[in-house]
């Protein structure tokens, strides 16, 4: 079913009451304490932050609706893994000469996060900027639990649905809550709202089933030959239940965790096939003359009427996943696929998925990791990318999840047999005695009380370890990657590989 | 010795498949053979075994449980009453309970395989939070008698030892109250444990109570629960050992590693609640949203 919204043209009407009659000043007043809180952050830490967002929408509630509605094309995309990779493939889709789109860093994707990004673009009055003509497109990634608050204030949305992994237990209590609450939020979408979702999700299948709303899927050929055998998935797949019978799933195969093709076997739901299927391509190249990206994957494109073939920088079937979410939804807004296909080739994806830094002459590759999934397709890229040393770092604030059982749900046999691993993070203790089990004895030296390591720490005794030439991998959940990038970034001779 | 995973399939949330891997590995490290083996939904029959483990799970996959327990729940009466020992976390300790009422407020059916009963009933906040839990008087002796010193003191090698103590994390809607005459597996000191009112944590039946001679524990505690707490995965060995009888002394590990990793999880969970008491959830409200806002 071929679904298209033009970009531009269904610009609903301002509907907050309230805004229109913001007093200037009120939004002033707004505007500029955002850009004086922008100011004070900035010098603590600039990346990820909601409060000039926060304080805007405190002194004007009406913020998020009058600055959203001013916007062309809505996109916003939410799922547990590849939000933001696919926010960023679709932002660089959607770019024109002179104007990018606005869009939030992933720090930053409650509702505060998405006001920030807007606050930023918009004049002391409460008008976006314009660049060019025309009203500038939005591409906004939103946690999971902030979709419900953030779908009614906006206009016509292309809502793009990545995945429903299990995550952050201890913030969302079960993934099937998670459920629950988007089709709350899926029932209030604004009137002319596309969705976009894997169709290889049984989750996501069900609760489009049950949205009503138009909707685009995409997905696999068939089963993913990098698996052994074929189409056998991976062993951290979450139990999925129909949600009208309550029995188990049955799969004719899996890709990753629970996403494959499904049916209950009583009847109720199986997998459509996708409108737009991808198809990896073995590994293409060594990266690029400078060393500053690890090769990517070709991917084939198709969908009724039209097929194309993308080059992006990256690795792993999650990234096919992330690049047909990202070509379905721009085709779904009128973009050509072929266009839509290379405006991401070479691109090596955002900062802190696969990010390539040099230190001291090793290079490091820095991959984010927070839950059994995104850990086990690390794993998997492990025999790509043949790390000399692997460092594992895991903190437990508020925006890593406080639990980290799940560490013990993630295979990382093969990522830490025969091979030098440190452990870093206020949870590493905790990793020490993970490995302690997985490794059949064999543990590396306890060294403190606090049963935390500092990142610098962990990243000096890392590196010391890793060969000149060498390359050293390191997973790490939020912070902890953030930590390590402030800490690649200010040693001597790092260079990150541009964006 | 057997270890038989219950339902692997559909209750592996929260790492729990970690504590039956520390179970394997200790008994390993002291040259017992271990087999591990899988009962999945749909299964007819139970194998024999020295010690079942049973997980957590999503409330819709504790539906399915309840009907395979239907349905297997004796022949698992049978094997704990002939002295395999049961280790139920979470999920599993609920569904295993004599009665079960859903967030749904349906009755599933239980095994009674201990003497608990859960409700969870109701749209109640979720009970979530670290835990940091002291042993109860039944549970310190079992302890004591696989850690070899007789009189409950640690060894003088292990003074430091905490061995009072049981850290993890709890996530669950239930709320578990015991049965008058069963005793808790441990005592809250920071959490909410079975229902966050009369401060019990999990329950414990030793060996031969009840007419089963196999030792049978129930818990909330994730994290997982044994690789931080070795004390507990060793009373748990030692009893599947002997099927009920007396304990084995099991010869010593080096259990630094654990023991700091117990160690430093109790000292972050205490000063991250303050003194005896949990931080305010106001002030958590006030706090959590300021880190997520600068992105800390």
């Amino acid at each position: 079913m071929a679904t298209t919204i033009a970009s531009g043209v269904h610009r609903r009407p301002d509907r907050s009451g309230a805004s229109r009659a913001t007093a200037p000043v009120r939004r002033f007043a707004a505007v500029g304490s955002a850009r004086v809180s922008s100011v004070l952050v900035g010098t603590v830490r600039h990346q990820g932050t909601s409060l000039p967002g926060h304080v805007a929408a405190r002194i004007w509630p009406g913020a998020l609706p009058t600055l959203a509605g001013q916007l062309g094309t809505t996109v916003v995309v939410v799922g547990t893994n590849g939000k933001t990779t696919t926010a960023a493939l679709v932002e660089r889709m959607l770019r024109r000469p002179g104007r990018r789109p606005i869009a939030n860093r992933s720090g930053a994707n409650m509702e505060q996060g998405i006001v920030t990004s807007l606050v930023r673009e918009s004049d002391l009055h409460g008008r976006l900027r314009r660049p060019g003509e025309g009203a500038p497109d939005g591409v906004f990634e939103v946690d999971e639990l902030a979709l419900e608050h953030v779908l009614p204030a906006l206009g016509p949305t292309v809502i793009v649905a990545t995945n429903l992994f299990r995550d952050q237990l201890d913030r969302y209590g079960e993934a099937d809550s998670i459920v629950d609450r988007w089709a709350i939020a899926l029932a209030a979408a604004p009137d002319g709202s596309v969705l976009i979702h894997c169709a290889d999700d049984p989750r996501l299948s069900m609760l489009a089933a049950g949205s009503g709303l138009p909707s685009r899927t995409f997905g696999l050929t068939g089963p993913p030959a990098d698996r052994n055998p074929p189409g056998s998935g991976d062993a951290v797949a979450d139990p999925v239940a129909c949600r009208t019978c309550g029995h188990q799933l049955a799969y004719r195969w899996r890709s990753i965790g629970h996403l494959g093709d499904f049916a209950c076997p009583v009847g109720h739901i199986r997998r459509r096939p996708p409108d737009m299927t991808v198809r990896p391509g073995p590994w293409a190249g060594q990266g690029d003359a400078a060393g500053r990206t690890l090769g990517g994957i070709e991917l084939v494109l198709e969908d009724a009427t039209s097929a194309a073939v993308a080059r992006p920088a990256l690795l792993g079937l999650g990234n096919a996943y992330n690049v047909a979410a990202a070509v379905a939804a721009a085709t779904a807004l009128g973009r050509g696929m072929e266009g839509s296909a290379d405006a991401i080739s070479g691109y090596a994806g955002p900062y802190g998925r696969l990010e390539r830094l040099e230190i001291d002459g090793r290079h490091l590759i820095l991959m984010l990791a927070k839950n059994p999934v995104s850990l086990g397709e690390t794993v998997r890229l492990e025999s790509l990318l043949a790390p000399d040393v692997v460092l594992l770092a895991v903190n437990d604030a508020p925006a890593d999840g406080r639990d980290v059982s799940w560490i013990w749900d993630a295979p990382i046999a093969g990522l830490v047999a025969d091979r030098d691993v440190v452990v870093a993070g206020s949870r590493a203790s905790d990793l020490r005695l993970r490995l302690k089990y997985d490794r059949a004895g064999t543990a590396p030296a306890p060294s403190s009380i606090s049963g935390s390591i500092s990142l610098a720490a962990g990243l000096e005794a890392a590196l010391e370890r890793t060969p000149r030439g060498g390359t050293l991998l390191a997973a790490a959940t939020y912070t902890a990657m953030m930590g390590l990038r402030v800490l690649a970034q200010r040693q001597g001779d790092a260079q990150p590989a541009p964006r | 010795m057997r270890i038989v995973h219950l339902f692997p399939d559909v209750l592996r949330f929260y790492g729990d498949g970690g504590n039956v891997a520390t179970l394997a590995q200790r008994a390993r490290l002291r040259s017992i053979d271990v087999e591990v083996a899988e009962v999945t939904v749909g299964a007819g029959r139970l194998p024999l075994a020295d010690l079942f483990f049973i997980g957590g799970g999503q409330d819709r996959e504790q539906v399915t449980v309840a009907g395979e327990l239907e349905r297997l729940g004796g022949q698992l009466m049978d094997r704990v009453a002939d002295g395999a020992a049961l280790l139920a976390v979470c999920g599993g300790y609920q569904n295993l309970g004599t009665a079960y009422r859903t967030a749904l407020g349906s009755d599933l059916p239980c095994p009674g395989l201990l003497p608990v009963s859960t409700d969870a009933a109701g749209r109640r906040r979720r009970l979530v939070g670290p835990v940091v839990a002291r042993i109860g008087g039944p549970a310190l002796e079992l302890v004591s008698g696989a850690m070899g010193a007789p009189d409950g003191r640690p060894d003088p090698g292990r003074e430091a030892w905490p061995v009072r103590t049981l850290v993890g994390f709890e996530n669950h809607g239930g709320r578990t109250t015991l049965a008058l005459d069963a005793a808790p597996l441990a005592d809250v000191a920071i959490g909410y444990g079975n229902n966050g009112i009369d401060g019990t944590e999990g329950v414990l039946i030793r060996p031969g109570e009840g007419g089963l001679r196999g030792l049978r524990i129930g818990t909330y505690l994730h994290g997982p629960l044994l690789p931080r707490n070795p004390h507990l995965a060793d009373a748990l060995i030692a009893a599947a050992l002997t099927a009920g009888g007396t304990p084995p002394r099991l010869a010593p590990l080096d259990d630094t590693l654990e023991w700091e990793a117990h160690r430093a999880a109790r000292e972050r969970i205490r000063a991250a609640s303050g003194s005896r008491h949990r931080t305010p959830d106001w002030v958590r409200g006030l706090v959590d949203p300021v880190r997520n806002l600068i992105g800390y």
